[in-house]
């Protein structure tokens, strides 16, 4: 069933044995693309290309409105860029505190850039590329 | 953001527009002897009209940005009417608005523009409208 994309939303996940998502607030927009690579193994008996699926990854990108508030989920986002590390981010719909539809991935922040245009709200990009497996919700067997 | 508020992350989507606050605001704020603020009659007087909010600009509905018009009227002169424009800009921007649920992010003058016309009883009316762009964001609570 579709639905709108105000309800698909980028959280990022704290703890460990209790996870906490937090809305990054101020959320105007996100994309979440999943790629597999393409291995070819050809060989002489057909004039058709043949792949396998290799390696798979994932990279995100979600524009806020800026909040340097510290403690906030954007502060932690700049904070993990800036010491080198990763970050849980869960992207999808929540019900009762917990994944319904989404992914769920550890990341790499890649870039954080800033937009202070004259006359509008200053808003913020961030990219993320996902280090490891990324797991959807419901769940894929 | 309170511990609870981080545990119980889903804060309420605003579906309520700023429309009502930012008008009882700024009605409110350019209010001062002389002059009929709110009203649609008398000179001279100060409207605010052609309130438009546009579309929810995030995900929670909790920045808004609603462009507006003042207008200042008077029946004396277009210099009467500029010298309102510019106190109402003086008002507006040397205090920080009181909104109900609501905090201004800043109040910015766009356009202005005069129109010198002819009332129904052959007498020239001085309008100044000067456009208004304010950028509310939801007051946050701890849930």
């Amino acid at each position: 069933m579709a639905v709108l994309g105000n309800t698909r939303r980028v959280y990022i996940v704290t703890g460990s044995s209790s996870l906490t998502y937090t809305w990054l607030s101020g959320e105007q927009t996100n994309s979440f693309n999943r790629t597999a690579e393409a291995l070819e193994i050809s060989d002489k008996s057909t004039d058709w290309a043949q792949f396998i699926s290799g390696k798979k990854g994932a990279t995100a990108e979600v524009t806020v409105y800026t909040d340097d508030t510290s403690g906030e989920p954007q502060y932690d986002a700049i904070s993990a860029l800036h010491n080198g590390e990763t970050v849980k981010v869960f992207i999808g719909t929540l019900s009762s505190d917990e994944p319904s539809e989404g992914d769920f991935f550890e990341a790499v922040i890649t870039a954080i850039s800033d937009t202070n245009d004259n006359g509008a709200v200053a808003s913020r990009s961030l990219s993320l590329t996902a280090t490891g497996e990324v797991t959807h919700y419901p769940t894929i067997s | 953001m309170s511990i609870l508020s981080r545990i119980f992350h889903r804060t309420p989507a605003y579906e309520v527009s700023g429309y009502r606050t930012i008008y009882t605001a700024l009605v409110e704020r350019l209010t001062r002897d002389g002059v009929n603020v709110g009203g649609t009659a008398g000179y001279p007087r100060v409207e605010v009209h052609s309130i438009r909010e546009q579309a929810r600009l995030d995900k929670e509905g909790a920045i808004r940005q609603i462009n507006l018009t003042v207008e200042s009227i008077s029946n004396k002169s277009l210099d009467e009417a500029v010298t309102m424009n510019e106190t109402n800009l003086q008002l507006l921007t040397e205090y920080e608005l009181e909104l109900d649920d609501w905090t201004s992010l800043g109040i910015l003058a766009d356009q202005l523009q005069d129109m010198t016309e002819t009332s129904d009883t052959n007498k020239i009316i001085y309008r100044i409208l000067q456009q208004i762009t304010v950028v509310l964001e939801r007051t946050k609570t701890d849930e």
